[in-house]
């Protein structure tokens, strides 16, 4: 008689494991709180984050200026901010195109941008104290973020950006954000804070690949690039600096402009400014993001951007020209 | 009845069972939860316009399996090759690696189309006219999925497949990464 556990299973004998397997490991799944407590839960902190988002859009539009920003909303339509937290991590990723993120603290905001967004958060986290209805009580908030996507000309989601608005406690669970930076179906950076579902991701072959850049607010740009690269922002139509910094080890800083930066406009170059780190031509610039695409006034207007045929530029490919 | 008890009603009974069903449609006990979470917003938005006939825990087990495909598409369009990835995923409390792993490994390998149709076929025991109806796909879509199905769990639980074990998709390898 074979040995029955080398067998390949007869249809019968491998609908039978198929069921219990289903069965077993359905059974072992219960739901982490009670069900319409959970639900009316995060239905009202939707309706809270999207108070918020009306409060923030108008900010945030003024900071796009209607150029190449687009915001998405939280609760689908109503504004330009969105907010997520434990019980929905996939909510802003899935409207820019990427899966992977969970809501938490935010390591992409530094210096200047922190400072900023922490002083933003503090007024909101005001405001809902003194709400008429008591919004938030201390036992139920959650962090409130502002998110923009950011689409370059090709289509590809070039900037995720993620601003605390407001933090009325850090959710339990030990959350991670995974901020993702892509063109076309090529993941270029992804940044995490470590937390569940994963944490970080560093794709090391783009990690010495082309810079990034992305704006945290038309005078508040970050970059991403090789390690210790300085870079400078650009106003090519005066060839006037207007913003620089230095990346760090992680490949990213933030510059603060002396002036208001629209992307989109070709004057918006960003210049290698030394060698650093970085082997090839001395200096490099291309235009920022071009693509208008208001996803949150028309979602269905924006191109998908895996649609968008894309290759990732090179240091040998890559020419000011491009 | 007022809507809003009669949601809740609805919710605190057909939760649990479309968790379960959201679970070994995705294969990942948080994914599940949102899953469910959304489709739940969806059908409060109109559950006073919902064809009733159908059922609401039908319509909702629908909503979910839509959502569901809809998810992995986006996810399956884009690349994952990454170098390495330093920092790992707590393990999925709810799924005990000795539960039948092989088989669910193997059911993991499954498009969500073809799994979507085993799942209601043998976890919600629906007949396959039942299955259809709910994809809102040509019978003869379903039976051929369904055979599909079968046939893929074959080859991957043959005993060479057994000893290596199933190659997870890239989805649930970023879920886990």
């Amino acid at each position: 008689m074979p040995d029955t556990h080398d067998e390949v299973p007869g249809e019968d004998r491998l609908v039978a494991e198929m069921v219990a397997t289903m069965h077993a490991r359905a059974d072992a799944v219960t739901p982490s709180a009670t069900p319409y407590a959970r639900f009316r839960s995060v239905r009202a902190r939707r309706a809270q984050r999207a108070r918020v988002a009306v409060a923030a859009a108008a900010a945030v539009l003024a900071l796009a200026g209607g150029t190449a920003w687009a915001g998405y909303a939280a609760g689908e339509r109503s504004g330009v901010a969105a907010g997520f937290d434990d019980a929905e991590p996939y909510k802003v990723t899935e409207q820019c195109g990427r899966q992977e993120i969970a809501g938490t603290e935010v390591t992409l905001l530094k210096g200047e941008a922190k400072a900023k967004a922490d002083a933003a958060a503090d007024a909101y986290d005001e405001a809902f104290r003194q709400s008429p209805d008591g919004a938030a009580s201390s036992a139920d908030r959650q962090l409130v973020y502002e998110v923009v996507c950011a689409y370059d000309k090709f289509g590809g989601v070039a900037g995720l950006d993620v601003r605390l608005l407001w933090s009325g406690g850090m959710p339990t669970g030990g959350n991670g954000v995974v901020l993702a930076f892509t063109r076309g179906t090529e993941t270029i950076q992804e940044f995490a804070v470590p937390g569940r579902r994963g944490g970080g991701v560093w794709p090391a072959e783009h990690r010495q690949g082309p810079w990034l850049l992305s704006e945290l607010g038309s005078r508040n740009w970050a970059v991403f690039a090789t390690p210790a690269t300085r870079v400078e922002l650009r106003d090519t139509s005066t060839g006037e600096v207007v913003a620089q910094g230095v990346t760090d080890t992680d490949g990213f800083a933030t510059m603060v402009a002396t002036k208001p930066i629209m992307p989109g406009k070709a004057a918006t170059t960003l210049v290698r400014a030394d060698g650093g780190r970085v082997d090839g031509p001395g200096a490099w610039t291309a235009e920022t993001s071009a693509l208008s695409c208001h996803v949150a006034q028309n979602r269905d207007s924006c191109p998908n951007p895996w649609d968008v045929p894309f290759t990732m530029p090179t240091m040998e490919n890559w020419s000011p020209d491009k | 009845m007022d809507p809003e008890e009669d949601f809740k009603e609805f919710v605190e009974g057909a939760w649990p069972r479309l968790l379960r069903t959201a679970y070994l449609l995705t294969g990942d006990h948080h994914r599940a939860e949102d899953l469910v979470q959304t489709a739940l917003m969806r059908v409060h938005r109109r559950w006073e316009r919902i064809d009733r006939s159908m059922g609401a825990e039908a319509y909702t087990r629908r909503v979910v399996v839509n959502l569901n495909s809809s998810w992995w598409r986006r996810a399956a369009s884009r690349e994952q090759t990454w170098a390495q990835v330093p920092d790992n995923a707590a393990r999925d409390a709810h799924a005990p690696v000795e539960l039948h792993a092989d088989m669910w490994k193997a059911l993991g390998t499954l498009k969500p189309a073809v799994r979507a149709v085993l799942v209601l076929r043998y976890y919600e025991d629906l007949p396959e006219t039942e299955v259809a109806r709910l994809l809102d796909r040509p019978l003869g879509t379903v039976k051929s999925q369904h055979a599909r199905g079968l046939a893929q769990l074959r080859a991957a639980l043959a005993p060479e497949k057994r000893a290596a074990g199933p190659r997870p998709r890239p989805r649930e390898e970023s879920a886990h990464a």
